[in-house]
């Protein structure tokens, strides 16, 4: 039996580090010049499918969505099949909306409040320092393959490594991998991504 | 003719009310009214069709009301066998974290948990709020007839202190209830799809903690059809 304890916020600012990783383009190059293109970058729009393989599972989950970043803080991740959610960051506030059928109802738990922990995570990743990061080890394989392991050993018992395939655009990922286990992963695939485009306040600021 | 009410007369229908909501959530066992005896098997084999037999696998979107108020969203993926009864429950964010994982075959074991879904305490309540939801009640009926609304119903007395109703609905709805100590405990109200699965589920515990749980059937698949 494997009892773990680790807290919700440290596990979303986990979970949040490969919503930035598009920003950086590794095809053969140093960590400094990841960190120098990083500056390139001011937005981030794409599509998502998200697909959670367990050893239980006769057959995937699939979850779809679209996600969108604009420097330097503001998030949106949207969910929309088979769950309506979106969680927006904008102006160091964030808030989570779950969708039934009655509409959108905003998520005020106490969890959120933790989530200033990430933007301050996110504002070291848009300038670049990933390389540094305190919670996690990262390596480049081959040209386009980052690898992040984590240091926390707590960490490590729920998630074992994350691998983030870049595609031949540069700054534009192709999937994040995060594994929790052998048979346990999930893969997410972005597509009709679109850099450096132009997104409206609105689009961070309310729902949907 | 012309009633006056006094001060203590207003206060009554509110009273009244509060006591009738008090009522509906600490609702004793009704009365089973009884059906011709020839009747009885064929209200006993309506009560076990509510139940999926053999061995399936459901993914759920869960929406969780917990004490105090507070909602949160989650993905359920549950297989359950009726014979040998086996449950396994893998309960994980949106974002795929797996929260718990935990299988019940005669003894429980978790293969994974993350405060707070780490106890042995939650893992015993799910299995036993699946089990209500998922599984024939242990047992015969002691019982079977119509409600005071005209529902086929069932009882089955699964403990000294514990008894659970199986009620079917014409309108393609079932309900369970569970009672402790002549109290109702857990509530399940289920609407079937073309497939006789339940779509949605409505489950709403009563005591120790109050919580509710509204489940939306991602998939269903069936994995063996043996007994």
């Amino acid at each position: 039996m494997r009892l773990m304890r680790i807290s919700g916020t440290k596990w979303l600012v986990f979970f949040m580090a490969f919503f930035l990783l598009p920003i950086y383009s590794a095809h053969g190059e140093n960590w400094d010049r990841i960190k120098e293109k990083a500056g390139n970058i001011q937005t981030i729009s794409a599509q998502f499918i998200q697909e959670k393989n367990l050893e239980i599972l006769i057959k995937p989950l699939i979850s779809k969505g679209a996600f969108y970043f604009r420097a330097p803080g503001s998030l949106r991740w949207e969910y929309t099949s088979p769950i309506q959610s979106i969680l927006l960051m904008h102006d160091g506030k964030v808030r989570r909306f779950m969708g039934s059928e009655n509409g959108f109802k905003e998520d005020a738990g106490p969890g959120l409040q933790g989530m200033e922990m990430v933007l301050q995570e996110i504002t070291r990743w848009l300038k670049g320092e990933f390389s540094n990061n305190p919670d996690y080890y990262s390596s480049l394989e081959g040209d386009n393959k980052i690898v992040m392991v984590p240091k926390n050993e707590a960490f490590a018992k729920i998630i074992q490594k994350i691998e983030i395939l870049l595609s031949d655009r540069p700054g534009v990922i192709e999937t994040v991998t995060i594994y929790e286990g052998k048979t346990s992963f999930t893969k997410i695939r972005f597509r009709d991504v679109n850099l450096n485009g132009e997104l409206a306040d609105t689009l961070f600021e309310s729902i949907p | 003719m012309k009633t006056e009410m006094t001060g203590n007369d207003t206060r009554s229908p509110i009273l009244l009310l509060l006591g009738l909501l008090f009522l509906t959530a600490c609702s004793a066992i009704p009365h089973i009214i009884a059906v011709d005896a020839a009747l009885t098997p064929k209200t006993i084999k309506n009560c076990e069709t509510v139940f999926n037999k053999g061995t399936w696998q459901f993914a759920h979107v869960i929406e969780a009301t917990l004490p105090g108020g507070r909602k949160s969203q989650l993905i359920g993926v549950t297989e359950v066998s009726s014979n040998p009864e086996r449950i396994h429950a893998v309960m994980m964010t949106i974002e795929g974290l797996v929260l718990f994982d935990g299988l019940e075959d005669g003894k429980l074991t978790i293969n994974r948990g993350v405060a707070p879904f780490d106890s042995l305490s939650f893992a015993k309540g799910l299995m036993e709020d699946i089990r209500l939801m998922f599984l024939d009640p242990d047992g015969e009926p002691m019982g079977a007839g119509i409600t005071d609304n005209g529902f086929e119903v069932c009882r089955y007395r699964i403990s000294n202190d514990a008894v659970i109703d199986v009620m079917v609905r014409p309108d393609r709805m079932f309900e369970i209830r569970k009672y402790e100590n002549e109290q109702l405990i857990r509530k399940v109200v289920a609407e079937l799809n073309s497939r006789s699965i339940p779509e949605k589920i409505e489950f709403v515990a009563y005591e120790p903690a109050n919580y509710r749980l509204n489940l939306r059937l991602i998939s269903a698949e069936q994995i063996s059809t043996s007994e």
